[in-house]
């Protein structure tokens, strides 16, 4: 109980809901300064996504998860990510699956000579890095750091640990889960025009026939 | 000379109708559409960036005037332009011309509904201009931008926003109609034209889009000009032009009504999911995190030492609901950190600007609302003891409304 609260807090607070404003104006609403207006924008601080024009933002709110971490080379790493939605401050997080609806969304991204993320430094230091980051929910010692070595993911740490490998099935996670409300919206928006479609085929047809009888 | 006003006309519509395909927008059900112009024009906008216009970003996001914004509207205006050419002056074109112009007008007035819809409703449920956080209510009026005060002032009246919002709707359904469009046009460029105005006169950067949306309602406004100017100037009588049929006669009535409630439906999913989902329908009455709020400073002491006021490191904090720590100094100076709340232990966790992570000890008193911290600066340890504020009840959040002025001197 005690775990939930506190993961709860933590989750709860650090958010991505905003209120409908300009990327400027949502920064300048928390007291930041014009000063670092740019210094934000650049790493990427600000608690406002995308493409903003003034309007409300989705209410989900979306977490990142670093799933894995894995060694190419000196220079080139892999981000294995997942997404985590919830709604409003108080729900938990749900992970954001793919379009089976079984197993997590996974996103891969390819990083060349990142000054953190890099075979180059002890793996201690690389945690201490990822937990400095602001951008993930989890703390590094969940993420699983792996090397690639011929075609195989070797931990490079805690070899008792289960690996998990980008793509493998986890059970589904139960409550909301965004592309499934979406895709919900979407059939029932099929099945509004297709019944007005119909109806209006009637009509036209009801029409005709009693232009015909007069 | 007729030739290149039918030019650019073209080049306006084409523009016009790119813009509207690749101007990233936040599509609940369509999230492919917000990379379109990203995968499609990224490696261009950063050659032309770099090599034709020399300069050079780390910020390289398609997001509201940014640079690189600007740079993609530029370079579809440069696609219009060739388009236009290669079309212009063909014998098939001009045979389709008037009914494509007139199916691009179709295309624009529904894109247009569909933003007023977007902003409208935005405003009625108030999260567009959402009530001021606290800490801006205690942020002296000069200190503040002209975007943000403007921004903060219209949060504060709830009818204000209704009526702008209610303006904008109707404008949104009167454009959606063809029978009202041309009524829908007229008051769609009258408050596309004040927002444009207050964009550019309160520096909120979305110059560019609302600019653009202005551009879409002028399209639309356009072919009326010449008749309103002969019925109002010339004081003659005058008729509106017949706008062409989009779809032809044979053009079977369930496929039409099949295609609309597919529009529609869009747009209502798009406008209202995120309210129906979050169940917000009037962002100020939405409840506001843990320990939200204004705090002002009773006690400071260093090392059991009390503080006298002007040696205070701060003398208010406000808790944002976005996750902030904002303390305002003895000059109204204000330094914000993301904050995290371990309720467990009782502790925050702070973060500045630059990364430097700090924790700080808090105990709440929930019956008197005192709310004390603990932390270490320069190596000593501080203990602040404040109370909440009732930001609420300040004179900036009552609905006041006085008929006479005699009211207010009761």
């Amino acid at each position: 109980m005690k775990t939930k609260i506190l993961s709860l807090f933590f989750l709860s607070i650090i958010i991505l809901q905003v209120n409908a404003q300009t990327k400027l104006i949502a920064h300048k609403s928390h007291g930041g300064s014009e000063a670092d207006f740019q210094l934000a924008l650049e790493q990427h601080l600000l608690d406002i996504d995308g493409s903003n024009y003034g309007l409300a933002p989705d209410p989900l709110l979306v977490e990142v998860q670093l799933d894995s971490l894995i060694f190419v080379n000196d220079t080139t790493s892999i981000v294995v990510t997942s997404l985590f939605s919830k709604l409003g401050h108080e729900s938990e997080a749900v992970q954001v699956l793919s379009g089976d609806g079984q197993t997590p969304k996974f996103n891969r991204d390819t990083v060349y000579n990142h000054p953190d993320l890099t075979a180059k430094l002890p793996i201690s230091d690389v945690k201490k890095r990822i937990n400095l980051m602001s951008n993930y929910r989890n703390p590094a010692d969940s993420v699983k750091i792996l090397r690639l070595e011929h075609g195989n993911y070797v931990p490079v740490e805690d070899e008792e640990n289960e690996i998990i490998v980008p793509g493998a099935p986890v059970p589904p996670s139960g409550g909301i889960n965004q592309s499934l409300l979406l895709r919900w919206s979407w059939l029932v928006v099929l099945l509004m025009a297709v019944t007005v479609s119909l109806l209006a085929k009637h009509y036209e047809r009801s029409g005709a026939a009693s232009r015909i009888k007069a | 000379m007729k030739y290149l006003r039918s030019y650019a006309a073209t080049v306006v519509y084409f523009f016009a109708f790119l813009a509207i395909l690749f101007i990233p927008g936040k599509l609940l059900l369509l999230p492919f559409q917000e990379k379109l112009a990203d995968g499609l024009f990224g490696g261009l906008l950063t050659f032309f960036s770099e090599s034709i216009f020399h300069f050079h970003t780390t910020y390289r996001e398609i997001s509201s005037d940014s640079a690189y914004f600007y740079l993609l509207l530029f370079l579809l205006l440069l696609f219009a332009l060739l388009l236009a050419v290669v079309v212009e002056g063909k014998t098939k074109w001009m045979t389709i011309r008037t009914r494509a112009l007139a199916g691009l007008r179709w295309i624009f007035a529904y894109y247009l509904a569909f933003q007023l819809l977007q902003y409208g409703f935005d405003k009625l449920f108030k999260g567009q201009f959402y009530m001021p956080e606290p800490n801006i209510l205690y942020t002296p009026f000069g200190q503040m931008g002209k975007d943000i005060l403007f921004w903060s002032t219209m949060g504060t009246s709830y009818v204000y926003n209704l009526f702008t919002g209610l303006l904008e709707v109707l404008a949104a359904l009167l454009l959606l109609f063809k029978k009202s469009r041309h009524v829908g046009a007229l008051l769609a460029t009258g408050i596309m034209v004040n927002i444009v105005a207050i964009n550019f006169g309160f520096d909120i950067s979305v110059k560019v889009y609302s600019s653009f949306l202005l551009l879409l309602a002028f399209i639309l406004l356009a072919p009326l000009l010449r008749s309103l100017y002969v019925l109002l100037v010339l004081r003659k009588q005058a008729s509106l032009p017949a706008e062409p049929s989009v779809f032809n006669r044979s053009f079977p009535l369930a496929y039409k009504a099949g295609l609309k409630t597919l529009i529609f439906g869009f747009m209502a999913a798009e406008v209202f999911f995120p309210v129906i989902y979050s169940g917000n329908f009037n962002d100020d009455l939405a409840e506001r995190p843990y320990l939200h709020g204004a705090y002002e400073v009773d006690l400071a002491t260093v090392e059991l030492d009390t503080l006298p006021k002007e040696a205070w490191p701060f003398k208010r904090f406000f808790i944002h609901r976005n996750g902030y720590l904002i303390l305002q100094d003895t000059r109204d100076q204000l330094k914000d950190y993301r904050l995290q709340i371990n309720q467990v232990s009782g502790q925050f966790h702070l973060m500045d600007d630059h990364q430097q992570r700090s924790k700080w000890s808090y105990d709440h008193r929930e019956a008197d609302s005192t709310l004390t911290v603990q932390f270490k600066m320069a190596g000593k340890p501080y203990r602040l003891q404040a109370r909440g504020l009732n930001w609420r009840q300040l004179p900036a959040l009552r609905s006041d409304f006085h008929w006479t002025i005699d009211a207010l001197a009761d």
